[in-house]
């Protein structure tokens, strides 16, 4: 086990979306590294198993729907009274609602802003909040999106989620400097996940397609937490309010 | 629940921004100016919100008209009135 950099030394730091691929190994990738994590997510059971699969380290579950955002604080919030100081947060949680703009009714603009950005704003705003917060220190990372950047037919709400965590996370930055939380954001290119699988409705051909487009071949999730991990970790220091393009080179043509 | 082919044809003429009148299940799909890729990626995502039938765009692209639509949405449980 690699320990060297980027180690943790038992800070908490709590997760969403770690049933998904990316968030699966983003939350193995800081276990590793002597985080103690509490894994957010909708499913008990998926939950059970995640946490039966990570080094034992304290990790803590949570069973709430990012979906409904007005009741994310009153369930989280007395477990990580409970847990604190907490020292960092990484929101992977993600849903994409392909449509036509034709068919981007309101509420399916909505739906992506509640799970992309509304949860994990509602999150970030509790683990960072002074009666929560270790003092002095501490990271928050956004998964969005190289859709934060470059448009694609057919994902105006998700394109405008993610452009909207970039954005947020920006402010956030700013606001949380005076006490040492970094708040940074990932955009990962094209990965194969759960969501691109199945949400996306994408076929194997057009995914096939999209992959052979980034200039470096196909990425993994492991890619992604690498990044992640050293955003999040003590290590990091001095970057905050930036986005890491973790894409193969896809948005660089 | 019981819905009825122009259920079916107001959720295509939403999806495809044509008029319902000039759907019927005799019109072919290459005939609609919205039956594009982005068309059809909406349409399968519309199909698994409000009747939760899955398609692949593998068995889309069969699809000749829009009685193919109904048929396959027939086959795969949705009980839709004649």
């Amino acid at each position: 086990m690699n320990t060297i950099g980027n180690d943790f030394q038992g800070r908490r730091i709590v997760l969403t979306g770690v049933t998904s691929v990316i968030g699966r190994e983003i939350a193995m990738t800081v276990a590793r590294h002597n985080a103690k994590l509490v894994l957010l997510g909708r499913n008990d059971v998926s939950l059970r198993n995640m946490l039966a699969s990570l080094p034992p380290n304290d990790h803590q579950i949570v069973v709430t729907d990012l979906n409904n955002t007005g009741l994310i604080k009153d369930v989280l919030k007395p477990l990580l009274l409970e847990l604190k100081p907490i020292y960092g947060f990484c929101h992977c949680a993600g849903v994409v609602h392909t449509r036509s703009l034709s068919m981007s009714k309101p509420e399916m603009i909505q739906k992506q802003l509640d799970v992309n950005v509304l949860a994990g704003i509602e999150i970030a705003r509790l683990v960072t909040s002074r009666e929560m917060a270790a003092d002095s220190e501490g990271s928050v990372v956004f998964i969005s999106s190289i859709y934060a950047h470059i448009g694609a037919a057919g994902q105006l709400g998700y394109c405008l989620s993610k452009g909207a965590i970039n954005a947020a996370v920006r402010a956030m930055a700013v606001e949380l400097a005076p006490r040492r939380i970094k708040a940074n954001t990932v955009s990962p290119g094209f990965v194969r996940t759960d969501m691109t699988e199945s949400q996306s409705k994408l076929s194997q051909e057009q995914m096939q397609n999209i992959i052979d487009k980034h200039p470096l071949g196909e990425g993994s999730a492991s890619d992604i937490a690498r990044a992640v991990l050293f955003l999040l970790s003590p290590d990091n220091k001095w970057i905050t309010g930036t986005d890491v393009i973790v894409d193969g080179g896809y948005t660089a043509q | 629940m019981q819905i009825s082919i122009n259920d079916v044809l107001a959720m295509l003429a939403e999806v495809f921004e044509e008029s319902v009148e000039s759907l019927s299940p005799e019109r072919k799909l290459e005939s609609i100016g919205g039956w594009d890729s982005i068309g059809v990626l909406t349409l399968m995502a519309e199909l698994d919100d409000q009747y939760g039938v899955t398609l692949t765009t593998e068995e889309i692209q069969n699809f000749a008209t829009i009685a193919d639509i109904l048929a396959v949405l027939k086959n795969k449980g949705v009980d839709i009135a004649e």
